[in-house]
């Protein structure tokens, strides 16, 4: 494979994370994702919250002295209530239709206080820690003071440029080497590095196959 | 075609310095300074990169359960020692 090494120096921050995690988020599930999400999820709430209200009616009727058939008779009557139904249908557009107006500075502010917690600013763990990564035709490098590691372009899932960021993801979406944006020179910079990993992941791709 | 990495064989390799890990396509190595915890459940032992990233050693690749927890002892032994050694080093720096 053609192309000189390139090789970036970097260092994330909690900050660059949770910004990263809310674009990523909102690249990846348009409107219509977050809603059908939202509504599966809390139907799946709704439907658990049924079931333990059938059990409770279910034990208290029984304890009553009642019979098995008068708490279906019960259960029966309190569904064909239509307000029963009215409270269904507010329920679930107070849980879903707010997913549609979540903003992306809300799941930064949800993802930040994960990121940040326990890390100490003198002391960066391993991933927020300076780091040199060299992307080189065959392989991907990474040096920081804890270890290195290297790998293969095979393994690389996808290449990627996200507002802020530049990313190769491995495995799927959730991990991979994401270096921010000032980390480059320019944005003509970033589209170089980008184009190059591109076709050195192409390349590894058709390899392997 | 995507390699999956997840669930491809794997060699660990420990010392004193570090802990390693080879699959087909990657080698990953840190120091144990940078290891954030050593855990051992039932058939497992596990060594924290961050809370969510670890190298997880299965009970069943080792011959019996004396070299698992031989394992375990020395990775707890490596890891205590670099712990002891860290604050040396960040005077020193």
């Amino acid at each position: 494979m053609s192309g000189e090494a390139i090789t970036i120096e970097y260092q994330r921050t909690p900050d660059d994370m949770a910004r990263f995690c809310a674009k990523s988020y909102f690249k990846r599930t348009g409107t219509a994702g977050r809603f059908k999400n939202s509504l599966f999820s809390n139907l799946r709430g709704m439907l658990a919250g049924i079931c333990i209200l059938f059990a409770v009616l279910l034990f208290v009727t029984m304890a009553d002295g009642q019979s098995v058939p008068d708490v279906f008779m019960l259960t029966f009557a309190v569904f064909s209530t239509p307000f029963l139904w009215i409270f269904f249908g507010a329920c679930l557009a107070v849980c879903v239709l707010p997913s549609l107006f979540k903003c992306e500075s809300c799941v930064y502010r949800r993802c930040r206080k994960s990121f940040g917690a326990g890390e100490n600013p003198d002391k960066p763990s391993v991933f927020y820690c300076q780091k040199t990564l060299t992307l080189s035709p065959d392989t991907i490098t990474e040096e920081s003071a804890y270890g290195r590691s290297d790998l293969f372009w095979t393994v690389v899932s996808s290449v990627e440029v996200l507002d802020g960021f530049f990313c190769l993801f491995i495995g799927g979406t959730d991990g991979g080497y994401i270096v921010p944006d000032r980390y480059f020179a320019s944005a003509a910079e970033k589209q170089r590095v980008y184009e190059q990993c591109l076709t050195w992941h192409e390349v590894a791709q058709e390899k392997a196959a | 075609m995507l390699v999956s990495e997840n669930y491809s064989k794997r060699k660990v390799i420990i010392n004193s310095a570090f802990a390693k890990e080879i699959t087909r396509y990657s080698e990953y190595q840190i120091h144990w300074q940078g290891i954030e915890r050593v855990q051992k459940a039932a058939d497992f032992v596990f060594l924290y990169v961050t809370g969510m990233n670890a190298f997880i050693i299965p009970k069943r690749a080792f011959a019996d359960e004396a070299a698992f927890e031989r394992f375990y002892q020395a990775c707890l032994e490596y890891w205590n020692a670099a712990k002891e050694r860290e604050p040396a080093a960040e005077g020193a720096a």
